[in-house]
């Protein structure tokens, strides 16, 4: 299909930044939805092949890519446009990428440390003792006479052992 | 700029003189339909000071409440209702639109001797959208008003208030199309609309903090839009996304509103940057100490913007890994805004300062940016934030940056270019004492919520404790003296529209291009497109020196 474009070359990105339409041969657009269409049975047919819970969804995540490439790239025209708006079009992704990742390193770690808190309760009476015996600079056999003992807090303490986490 | 080859010093033939944008057509119908960038911009000024005044109102009503530990003159639900429309009219339909929708919207073109913005039907349509959303907005105040707050957070806004939640946000939704045409409008305008020799550092530097505005409003408003959206489904037909009742996640919401609401601050603090450096070099009548360094701060500010939204959800529950990440991205922000605080002080070093309306304004800005943006470091760092999350702190320092920073800004700007704007002078001992006032009230009202905030006083609540009530009671009085300067300052604007002295087309000698054409200018803009031969703010004296 590139062959039939090399008027557009030129038309794109002149220097007076003028658009020139962009028309591409009906039998492109035919294929392109057949590949789509294809790719989209490739998807179901995956998804009956089991290759463990991550493996399919690389594998899913792959096709969905290559669709949306195939129609970024030809629906869109980018393939043929400025490259400015082919790093535009990037940009929007990565915007995206940060987005989802940095909400992720939220969805995938919470309450870590309300976990940590509860193998260490702290005793009130001595709120840093905790600390100091999860100190991975504390030797384990003097750190550990410690922890039994704020494990297991003063008998007769009408304080509650551990308090609830911050959150 | 006086920088083109082809203005004379007014810029305008016998024939042009005596008309302008504002009497060339008359009638409603004919600004109801105008595709004038200027006409548009005053229309937008209109709407946003109608804004201004509806969350001022509800603030005054707010720090009247407060007055007392107890009950004052409303019920715990009015408070609510209160703080949240205050907020919400505050954030939607004055500070976003401010200065981009009314400065920009007039001035954007004119400083790039362009005869209007490249989607002039565009701009009326995101008029028209922003009078929409406001309409949806009021409607929820005359409707049973809103009372989450303006974060809209969840599950409260999705499952529990009574009040009209659904037309509120709508309407934040509708009014994030306008914002988002106009970001838009601005990023083609200045690509593609820039007079012959205006290179892009040949740009005032408003422009360059309008155009790193505008990448936030196109990248980061849609995922607002999709969030209200969610939330009103959810609210609307009990879809869980966010509501834990329903298999939700509440603080993925928080994710999703900060996304967009925190580059939705610099979307607020930007223009008003812009303008302050506009400012600054006009009334200090030398160039721009670091050009260069001052734009790419504004762009390298949108950008790290994107990266810090989690700085709001340190007690939300999220990781805390997450946490640390964005507290230690937080403080990437204080790069850029320093390497902008130490030019706007180069730039006054040596200059002739000029102690007019406007640059009382910019000096002003500089005070009072400095105190809000390092109680931001404070904020953005997670051990001190534990503590002073949701305390009167943060909202000093968020008044700080918002208020003492934008809206000064703002009003600096608007007193810098009224004469272009209307043709007026203003009487400048009532501007200065509208100013006073202003300057005054503002610190006697929101740095006794610093005190307030370090002691322990929690934001949003209606009844607090009596060791707060002396501290209280001082934040409110100062709000008279705030709300008695910004009256004094309408009335001086409002008065110089009917009484105010002609005026000249650079009343204040200034290099930039929008002062090469008469004041208010004519529909076109310029008689003669400009041709740029001079570097921004460079003066033909100096060419010659």
């Amino acid at each position: 299909m590139s062959t039939s474009h090399a008027e557009h070359d030129h038309g794109h990105g002149s220097a007076n930044g003028d658009h020139v339409p962009h028309v591409l041969p009906f039998k492109v657009y035919i294929a392109t939805f057949a590949t789509l269409l294809f790719l989209t049975v490739v998807t179901v047919a995956a998804s009956y092949v089991d290759i463990g819970h991550t493996g399919n969804l690389i594998v899913a995540l792959l096709i969905a890519t290559i669709k949306a490439s195939v129609v970024a790239l030809i629906f869109m025209h980018l393939k043929w446009d400025h490259k400015f708006h082919g790093i535009i079009f990037v940009s929007a992704l990565l915007f995206l990428a940060v987005f989802i990742g940095i909400t992720m390193s939220d969805t995938e770690f919470r309450g870590e440390a309300e976990a940590i808190e509860a193998k260490n309760p702290v005793d009130l009476k001595d709120p840093f003792k905790a600390q100091r015996t999860g100190d991975i600079a504390i030797p384990k056999e003097a750190a550990a006479p410690a922890a039994a003992g704020s494990a297991a807090p003063a008998a007769g303490s009408a304080a509650p052992a551990a308090v609830p986490a911050k959150h | 700029m006086a920088n083109t080859a082809t203005v004379d010093e007014l810029g305008h033939s016998p024939e042009v003189r005596g008309k302008n944008y504002l009497n060339q057509t008359a009638g409603v119908w004919s600004w109801l339909t105008t595709v004038d960038h200027k006409r548009i911009g005053i229309m937008y000024l209109v709407s946003v000071l109608v804004g201004f005044g509806l969350g001022g109102i509800f603030a005054l009503l707010v720090r009247l409440e407060l007055l007392t530990a107890k009950k004052t003159i409303m019920d715990a639900t009015q408070y609510n209702q209160a703080f949240t429309l205050h907020g919400a009219a505050m954030v939607f339909l004055f500070i976003i639109p401010s200065i981009p929708a009314s400065l920009g919207n007039f001035f954007l073109p004119l400083m790039i001797g362009a005869k209007d913005v490249a989607f002039p039907r565009l701009n009326l349509l995101s008029l028209y959208l922003f009078w929409i959303g406001a309409i949806f907005m009021l409607a929820a105040i005359v409707t049973g008003g809103v009372d989450t707050g303006w974060t809209f957070y969840v599950p409260y806004a999705s499952g529990v208030s009574t009040t009209s939640v659904i037309s509120a946000t709508f309407g934040v939704f509708v009014m994030g199309f306008s914002s988002i045409l106009t970001g838009l409008n601005f990023i083609v305008t200045l690509h593609k609309l820039r007079a012959p020799g205006m290179s892009w550092y040949r740009m005032p530097l408003f422009l360059w903090s309008l155009y790193a505005t505008s990448i936030i409003q196109v990248l980061a408003t849609p995922v607002l839009g999709i969030t209200l959206l969610l939330l009103i489904f959810e609210r609307a037909f009990h879809i869980g996304i966010f509501d834990p009742t329903l298999g939700g996640d509440p603080v993925l919401f928080q994710h999703f509103f900060w996304f967009y609401s925190h580059p939705a601050v610099y979307i607020m603090i930007l223009p008003g940057m812009g303008v302050a450096t506009e400012i600054l070099t006009t009334h200090s009548k030398r160039r721009v100490f670091g050009y260069k360094a001052i734009a790419f701060s504004s762009v390298a500010i949108a950008l790290v913007s994107f990266l810090v939204w989690g700085h709001h959800m340190f007690v939300s529950g999220q990781s805390e890994l997450s946490s640390a990440i964005f507290s230690f991205l937080t403080f990437f922000v204080a790069i850029p805004s320093g390497v902008k605080m130490f030019n706007w002080l180069g730039t006054l070093w040596g200059g002739s300062i000029r102690f007019t309306v406007p640059m009382l304004y910019g000096i002003a800005f500089l005070f009072l940016f400095a105190i809000g943006g390092l109680t931001g470091l404070f904020l953005g760092t997670l051990s001190v934030d534990l503590h002073l999350h949701d305390t009167y702190f943060v909202v000093a320092h968020f008044h700080y940056v918002m208020m003492g920073s934008t809206a000064i800004a703002f009003f600096g700007g608007l007193h810098h270019w009224w004469p272009k704007m209307t043709g007026k002078m203003y009487d400048e001992k009532l501007a200065r004492v509208g100013f006073a006032l202003t300057f005054i009230g503002f610190n006697w009202t929101f740095f006794t919520q610093f005190i307030l905030g370090t002691r322990g006083m929690p934001r949003r609540y209606y009844n607090y404790l009596d060791q707060f009530q002396p501290l209280h009671a001082f934040s409110t009085y100062g709000s008279w003296v705030l709300g008695t300067g910004f009256l004094i300052t309408f009335i001086c604007l409002a008065r110089s529209l009917k009484s105010g002295a002609p005026a000249p087309a650079n009343p204040w000698d200034s290099a930039t291009l929008e002062w090469q054409t008469q004041s208010p200018p004519i529909t076109e803009n310029f008689e003669k497109a400009p041709i740029v031969t001079l570097d921004a703010y460079e003066r033909p004296a100096e060419e010659t020196a």
